[in-house]
């Protein structure tokens, strides 16, 4: 066999723009059992002082796997110690690394070439806990109707609108009663909901929520005009995405059909410039 | 053509795979690997050959073979050729692996068929349940594929190289000993080379279901034979630089032996 032959027939291929080694992070949340779930993958590339660490979005699945005896903030809260640890005992050796608790260790996997390093890492920690990977959890905490909020609110900020409208901290006191209201233009109430989380039914409850909390005010209030829902739809960007789109506009145009006005958008600017004409339409 | 497929397509290294069967020796594992025309890595089953095997020539034949004649396989194969830096941590001692010409290592890589979904899981004829056996025996697969292996000369065709996937679907894998082993290219391949799908059958067939079974995989050779001029023009084309010319004539003429005349009729007959 002549391999220097051979490789003169060779398909021509793109150099990959990163080499170096790789390897997976792997817990055993049970010190007494020997079962382990791969949690991360670490890259360390050829004149890259720093190591490449890619940890799973959430370990919401993992929790569930273990019943009450922990908890996915603990479990977070222990990964990003030992994220910090890698990155402080890493001397472009994987092999160097200390975790920094007996829960966590790695498994090296040798060569590692890519063109985009956290890319392939995310697509390789994809593949390798698919069971356990859980992307969209991340929207529960952190895209949820506060967000909606203070998004809708730096929108409107840069409009440079009256501020009038807006009810100081959402809280609005009608005699015993107190109920989150984020706007108000003198006839009528309106509320901000975030429709970017995991499932359809969260979605769904917060926009019942909400319609209750403004048709409460109105009534409270004695308001004659319609209460206006703002919703901040998640971008058509994956499968479920679109689904909760889809579902999200379906449930607004009943509630609409019921006596409110809806206002639905995935860009917080535009919404927040049918807030601004919504605040001067009933000025 | 099977491509010829330098480290610049390799992206790495992904899983060992234990059990490579009865016997088995050689590093085989699961790496990731960009083919031509394609942007994003896929998963590909990795075997390391000695430069002193004829290994990967053995390979070519086979999936060649298996190609033409329509028997279910892996759906991609090529010859990658590492340098062995990018098998650290693969194997122990890679050493022996590497090719001192050329400084290279030459694996064979086939498409990952386990990871299909749902998933293809991977189980041995002892496995079988009896109807499935029954099954597999009055395949087509079956008696095809020993037919193949019979003018390949493929000695080494136990129960772990052909995958069970569904009652009706089995994939081939590992043509290694072609012409009977590793190493007929130093001395002459195998003339009684073991053909073991043969012998599984006359194992487990009853007396009545082996005649029927013999007759039926003798017409499956006739048609081997009436392909064979095209399978060996492609066998010679995919061989430049895996063998010298003498040793490429040399098992074209073993191959050409085999399947002319009765040879495959008498190996079936020779069992009984």
């Amino acid at each position: 066999m002549n391999l220097t032959e051979l490789l003169k027939r060779a398909t021509p291929a793109a150099v990959p723009l990163s080499a170096g080694t790789w390897a997976t992070l792997l817990i055993r949340p049970d010190l007494g059992s020997q079962q382990e779930f791969i949690v991360g993958a670490i890259a360390s590339i050829e004149g890259d002082d720093a190591a490449h660490v890619r940890l799973i979005p959430s370990f919401a699945k993992l929790s569930r796997l273990y019943g009450d005896s922990t908890n996915s903030l603990d479990l977070q809260a222990l990964l990003d110690g030992c994220e910090r640890a890698i990155y402080s005992t890493f001397k472009g050796n994987l092999r160097k690394i200390d975790c920094g608790s007996p829960h966590i260790r790695l498994n090296f996997c040798g060569y590692f070439s890519a063109d985009n390093i956290d890319a392939e890492l995310t697509q390789l920690l994809k593949r390798h806990a698919s069971v356990i990977w859980a992307e969209s959890q991340d929207r529960d905490e952190r895209l949820d109707d506060d967000w909606a909020y203070s998004q809708m609110l730096s929108a409107f900020e840069r409009l440079q609108a009256p501020k009038n409208i807006i009810v100081p901290h959402r809280s609005l006191n009608l005699g015993s009663t107190e109920l989150t209201i984020a706007f108000d233009n003198g006839r009528s109430f309106g509320s901000v909901v975030s429709a970017r989380y995991s499932n359809f039914s969260t979605v769904e409850r917060h926009i019942f929520r909400a319609n209750l909390e403004v048709t409460t005010a109105h009534r409270l209030a004695h308001r004659t005009d319609t209460p206006a829902l703002f919703v901040v739809l998640p971008p058509a960007t994956s499968h479920d995405d679109v689904i909760i789109r889809e579902r999200s506009s379906d449930f607004l145009a009943k509630l609409e059909a019921s006596g409110i006005q809806q206002f639905a958008s995935d860009d917080t600017f535009m919404l927040a410039q049918t807030l601004a004409e919504w605040a001067q339409e009933h000025a | 053509m099977i491509p010829i497929l330098t480290s610049d397509s390799y992206r790495g290294f992904s899983n060992d795979i234990h059990d490579f069967g009865p016997g088995g020796t050689q590093p085989l594992f699961v790496g990731r690997i960009i083919w031509p025309g394609q942007t994003h890595a896929s998963d590909v089953v990795i075997k390391i050959y000695r430069p002193d095997t004829c290994g990967i020539a053995n390979e070519v034949i086979g999936y060649i073979a298996n190609k033409v004649r329509r028997i279910a396989q892996p759906l991609n194969a090529a010859i990658l050729l590492l340098e062995a830096n990018h098998l650290i941590g693969v194997h122990d001692s890679i050493e022996k692996y590497v090719d001192q010409r050329s400084g290279l290592i030459a694996t064979w890589v086939t498409s990952l068929e386990q990871n299909t979904k749902p998933f293809s899981y991977i189980r041995r004829l002892p496995t079988f349940s009896a109807k499935q056996a029954k099954v597999f025996y009055k395949s087509l697969f079956c008696k095809s594929l020993s037919s193949v292996d019979h003018v390949t000369g493929n000695s080494d065709r136990h129960s772990g190289n052909f995958l069970y996937i569904d009652d009706l679907k089995y994939l081939a894998i590992d043509q290694g000993c072609v012409g009977g082993g590793l190493y007929w290219h130093t001395t002459w391949p195998d003339n009684r080379a073991k053909n073991q799908l043969l012998e599984i059958t006359h194992t487990e067939l009853s007396g009545s279901e082996l005649s029927s079974w013999t007759a039926e995989a003798i017409l499956e050779h006739e048609r081997t034979q009436s392909i064979w001029d095209n399978l060996k023009a492609e066998i010679e084309c995919n061989l430049k630089n895996l063998l010298d010319d003498e040793t490429c004539d040399t098992i074209v003429k073993y191959m050409d032996d085999r399947i002319t005349g009765s040879t495959y009729t008498e190996s079936c007959g020779k069992l009984i």
